[in-house]
């Protein structure tokens, strides 16, 4: 017995499907058609495709202006010809060493060529680094090949960040570790609705070192500028939790709370507008004379008694049974690195530093068997070990 | 060996009700609650004239903020005592009110005053969080291990009280069934009605609608904290707060609270002068130190010291204010020393009561002296945990 009684209509036996090449058909006017070409479907670039329905991948659209291995520098002359789009490429596009030489590479050719640069593709942004490198090399024990692949890492970010054109993060779903740190440094974010940022490099025994920490450690101390205390620890407190504790951002809003989304930046909740929106902030920033940030310099930083203050709350986690003893060593280097280092509270301190201190962490954990354990068993099951 | 030259006395002990944090003095500062206790002690002496007080110390386990800039000074100026009457902030975390009352009394025992006003406030309303407005530790606590336990939460001083001393998840939370219980059945009673001075509220908050201030009034007169339906069904069903398989919840912990209270000793010299009545004499007070890692048997050590002092033995003490840090700690302290359950905390106590940090000593002061005439009761006891591993303990005797 059918669900209904009432009988199918007898166009559905005259059709050849619904969905075509040209269009969907229309029972009412007995014909196939085409999409609405109403003005606010054009912020729609790729819009989801019905079944039958024929268009260009974004893989394969518009020009591509270079690519290597793991990204494509493309653009879109219909939209704007003078803003350059950066596709990953990679496998759920993962962060190996040939994306972040892609990146430099883009940011580069962008600065002679172009007025902007948009980070764009389909969800997710990024999960990470590429853990299949990254164990290659420790079975190697290249640790000092490993060191300068990080420094590699931060002078992407560097090189985003410093962009004499404006570079605009249009991110969707999963912005993880690296990926989360790329679009930190960023000139803008434009995040769809349904984004899952995070800095979840705990979860594999490692702290945020493409420049995540660094990023943090100077918001802090840019926002305790502007109140009367001038306490940049204040700020560092619950960013310190937020990586310790590898938090993921339940939206663009929650991401906003968390700190990997700006005031300014712009919240879509249409995905499908993302590539459109970000092509226009990018040519918005670009036509209002962007600057580049200057490095900072004199920064100062939480220090010793920062890094106290927080292994305070690591000892008691630990002792309670709360967390484990090397979720307690991964917490405190995350706690160095956003403090600046085992320097006294307040010494001043620029960008260079900073990116040195978490660097030197991320390596001295990635020595320990502990966070190799984690990150073979993160690539076997995809779960994070407690160990 | 006499070490005193005169004894001190309790003349009057008063204090405001005990509000939870963020209850219904969320919006009352701390030196306007401790101005509010000094009027009204004063107040219990119309006699005395205010400018023979010597001092008036002030107990505060976190003296900063809204209860910083020596708040014992602006308390009493704002109280409207003679700007020749000067005044100090102590602090020695959870005893501080209880050590303000001692170091009063040791002024006029020692012959250096004769008439002495001890107090303590604490606003936990006003704190952003339990360790002050900014936490900075000392990296040397993490560079060898005995000094760890610096850094120790005082709920996790607890949970090792419990395993050490062997207190069961069913006996806390009894303990603080009990507290409740005793405490409802007390104020139901008028039990606190001698030692509380009602505090009139006056609140301005925004009136959206009409777009003008509006003045809220009320009369608080009652404690905040004792909750009539807590039972240890409820409380088992809590879950642990400092260790992921502890015992210690919310619910057998002191409750975080906003308070104030004041005490007037003075040497009998002044009572004969303003022909005053003595609650009770000051008899002894004792302080310890104990590994800070269980700071909750601080009492263990000070209690015998104390009783020492003050001539007697602990099956002499016919009242035991026996601050409820934690049901852990206060249940080791009575299993150690043998305390006598009916004689400890028989209002309830800061389970129940709530525990203003450096306010309890001198709210306490005035709920034993009150009760030992009530109850005509000879000696009675106050004793607290304190941070960081310490005990106190002071003796008072009825006259």
């Amino acid at each position: 017995m059918g669900l209904v009684a009432a009988p199918l209509p007898a166009w559905v036996f005259e059709v050849d499907g619904v969905h075509a090449p040209a269009g969907s058909y229309s029972a009412a006017e007995k014909t196939l058609k085409g999409r609405s070409t109403l003005p606010v479907y054009k912020r729609q670039i790729f819009p989801e495709r019905v079944v039958g329905e024929t268009a260009a991948s974004p893989a394969k659209a518009g020009e591509t202006l270079w690519q290597n291995d793991g990204v494509r520098l493309w653009r879109l002359p219909e939209v704007d010809a003078g803003i350059a789009i950066l596709s990953v490429t990679s496998k759920m596009h993962a962060l190996g060493a040939e994306v972040v030489a892609g990146v430099r590479e883009a940011v580069a050719f962008a600065e002679r060529e172009c007025d902007g640069l948009v980070i764009w593709h389909e969800a997710p942004f990024a999960v990470g680094a590429n853990l299949k490198q990254v164990m290659e090399a420790i079975g190697a024990k290249q640790f000092d090949v490993l060191e300068q692949s990080v420094h590699n890492f931060q002078l992407a970010s560097q090189a985003l960040k410093f962009s004499k054109v404006p570079v605009v993060a249009a991110v969707s779903g999963m912005a993880l570790g690296g990926g989360c740190e790329f679009a930190m440094h960023c000139a803008r974010r434009v995040v769809a609705l349904e984004s899952y940022i995070g800095l979840v490099e705990a979860g594999v025994g490692l702290i945020p070192a493409g420049g995540g920490s660094k990023e943090f450690a100077l918001r802090a101390a840019r926002n305790a500028a502007k109140t009367a205390n001038n306490v940049p620890f204040d700020f560092v407190q619950p960013v310190f939790s937020t990586i310790a504790m590898a938090n993921v951002s339940k939206s663009a809003g929650n991401a906003r709370e968390l700190g990997f989304v700006d005031e300014a930046d712009i919240v879509v909740f249409n995905v499908n507008e993302l590539l459109y929106v970000a092509l226009r902030q990018a040519r918005g920033l670009a036509e209002s004379g962007y600057q580049p940030p200057l490095p900072a310099r004199n920064v100062p930083v939480c220090g010793r008694t920062g890094i106290a203050t927080l292994e305070m709350m690591l000892v008691n986690m630990r002792e309670g049974g709360m967390i484990s003893a090397y979720d307690y060593v991964v917490a405190k280097a995350a706690a160095t690195a956003l403090c600046g280092g085992d320097v006294e509270a307040g010494s001043l301190v620029d960008e260079e530093w900073l990116l040195t201190v978490e660097r030197k962490l991320f390596v001295e954990l990635l020595k320990n068997e502990k966070t190799q354990a984690r990150i073979a068993q993160m690539m076997e099951t995809g779960k994070p070990l407690r160990n | 060996m006499s070490k005193q030259i005169q004894d001190a006395y309790i003349v009057a002990a008063t204090r405001l009700p005990v509000a939870k944090r963020r209850g219904m003095f969320r919006n009352v500062r701390p030196d306007d609650m401790l101005a509010h206790a000094i009027r009204s002690v004063l107040a219990q002496a119309p006699n005395l004239d205010p400018v023979t007080i010597g001092d008036v110390i002030v107990g505060c386990a976190m003296p900063e903020a809204e209860q910083g800039m020596n708040v014992a000074r602006i308390g009493l100026l704002l109280a409207g005592l003679p700007n020749t009457v000067p005044g100090i902030t102590i602090n020695r975390f959870c005893s501080s009110g209880l050590q303000a009352v001692a170091d009063a009394a040791n002024r006029i025992r020692l012959g250096e005053a004769d008439v002495m006003i001890a107090a303590g406030t604490e606003s936990m309303s006003v704190m952003p969080q339990m360790m002050g407005n900014k936490i900075a530790m000392n990296p040397a606590f993490f560079e060898k291990d005995e000094n760890l336990a610096i850094a120790y939460g005082m709920g996790l001083t607890a949970e090792k009280v419990a395993q050490q001393w062997e207190v069961t998840r069913e006996q806390q939370d009894e303990f603080a069934a009990a507290s409740h219980a005793k405490a409802i059945a007390a104020i139901q009673a008028g039990k606190f009605k001698d030692e509380i001075t009602p505090y009139g509220l006056t609140e301005h908050l925004p009136d959206l609608g009409s777009g003008e201030v509006k003045l809220k009034q009320r009369t608080a007169d009652t404690d905040e904290g004792p909750r009539a339906d807590s039972t240890v069904e409820k409380l088992a069903k809590l879950r642990p707060v400092f260790a992921a398989k502890g015992s210690v919840t919310a619910g057998n912990s002191s409750q975080m609270s906003d308070g104030a209270a004041a005490v007037l000793v003075v040497s009998e010299q002044i009572l004969k002068t303003f022909r005053l009545k003595p609650l009770a004499r000051f008899a002894g007070y004792a302080v310890a130190g104990v590994p800070p890692d269980v700071m909750g048997i601080g009492p263990i050590a000070a209690i015998p010291r104390a009783a020492a002092l003050a001539g007697i033995t602990k099956d002499d003490l016919d009242w035991i204010e026996l601050n409820e840090a934690f049901a852990a700690q206060s249940l080791a302290v009575m299993k150690t020393l043998d305390l006598d359950p009916a004689k400890v905390n028989p209002l309830g106590g800061a389970i129940a009561l709530g525990h203003p940090l450096g306010a309890t000593g001198a709210i306490r002061t005035a709920t034993l002296t009150h009760a030992m005439q009530r109850e005509n009761l000879k000696w009675g006891m106050i004793t607290m945990c304190i941070g960081t591993g310490m005990g106190a303990a002071g003796i008072f005797e009825k006259m």
